[in-house]
């Protein structure tokens, strides 16, 4: 907690920010980026959206009041822009955010950024037709295996209800991957 | 066949999402260009909020310093009473007959009133006057 605190003061000093900085974006680019690939689900747009998170990720450091985890407060600003841009394009193409993530995941196959099998494909479908949030926390203890705990910091949600959220996304997806 | 089951670790499935070559290895400087620069930020002069603070204050030091100025400053016609007396009995060349002559009646009983003359002071005054008889004929 203190090489954090140590880590935060370095961002924020104008004369160790620059070297700090880029200490970050080295440390988090890879999870960050697979974190908003995995809601926005296309690589530009992922692309887009990373570079917007760590813009504002710098903009807002001094608002970062070491309540939560650095990396925890970074997850939670890359998780509210991925889901504002794909509330966003599902609005400017007149559908809901749910219909667009199910007909990028339709044209999966098409994309020179995905090199999935037909089962990967499927357990894309399969993730596509869950409400909003459970997909979220699919995705996170699934693809990231990021831990409850932490996951609760980033998306302001109890283990328990997140538990909970998994074992019904579990149960929804295995239903869906067996039947067809 | 195996039925599927998410938490079978043997058949952990990935995303399947891949990134363009080089991708992260030029994240780094298209992310560090759009940072915005360090270069202080320029604020009119008017709407810097010590501009007014300063202007308040200023204008509350004048408003307090006018009844002061006009205190300081005032040409008073009249001269103080106390100072007047000293100098018309140290150093006016005046007699007091003079006096009596530039007095008004309304200054002599004002007078007469202040002193407050018993009647034996008068009586004792008009004893011990040798110019009595003068101010009779006059």
């Amino acid at each position: 907690m203190q090489d954090e605190k140590n880590f935060v003061r370095e961002l924020l000093d104008p004369k160790t920010q620059n070297v700090a900085f880029q200490k970050l974006l080295r440390d988090y680019q890879k999870p960050l980026y697979h974190h908003i690939r995995n809601i926005v689900l296309n690589h530009d747009d992922a692309d887009d959206v990373l570079q917007n998170t760590f813009i504002k990720v710098f903009q807002h450091l001094r608002n970062f009041k070491g309540e939560s985890k650095l990396f925890s407060w970074m997850y939670r600003i890359a998780t509210n822009e991925a889901i504002t841009f794909i509330n966003q394009k599902a609005k400017k193409n007149g559908i809901t955010s749910e219909a667009l993530q199910s007909k990028i995941v339709d044209n999966l196959k098409a994309d020179e950024y995905f090199d999935g099998s037909d089962i990967q494909i499927k357990l894309q479908k399969a993730i596509a037709i869950l409400p909003e949030k459970q997909q979220l926390v699919f995705k996170m203890k699934y693809f990231e295996e990021i831990k409850y705990e932490d996951m609760s910091e980033i998306l302001g949600t109890s283990v328990g209800a997140l538990k909970a959220s998994y074992h019904h996304a579990v149960k929804k997806i295995e239903e869906f991957m067996n039947s067809r | 066949m195996k039925s599927f089951k998410i938490n079978d670790n043997d058949s952990k499935i990935p995303s399947g999402f891949k990134t363009p070559e080089g991708y992260f290895e030029a994240l780094e400087s298209k992310i560090l260009t759009q940072l915005p620069s360090h270069e202080p930020k320029v604020i009119a002069f008017y709407k810097r909020k010590s501009t007014w603070y300063y202007a308040a204050a200023a204008a509350v030091v004048v408003m307090l310093s006018i009844p002061i100025y006009q205190n300081f400053f005032k040409s008073s016609g009249e001269v103080d009473a106390i100072v007047l007396e000293d100098y018309i009995t140290t150093h006016a060349d005046i007699s007091a007959e003079d006096l009596a002559t530039i007095l008004e009646e309304e200054d002599l009983e004002k007078i007469k009133l202040e002193l407050n003359l018993g009647d034996e002071a008068i009586e004792d005054i008009l004893l011990n006057n040798n110019d009595l008889e003068q101010y009779i004929l006059d």
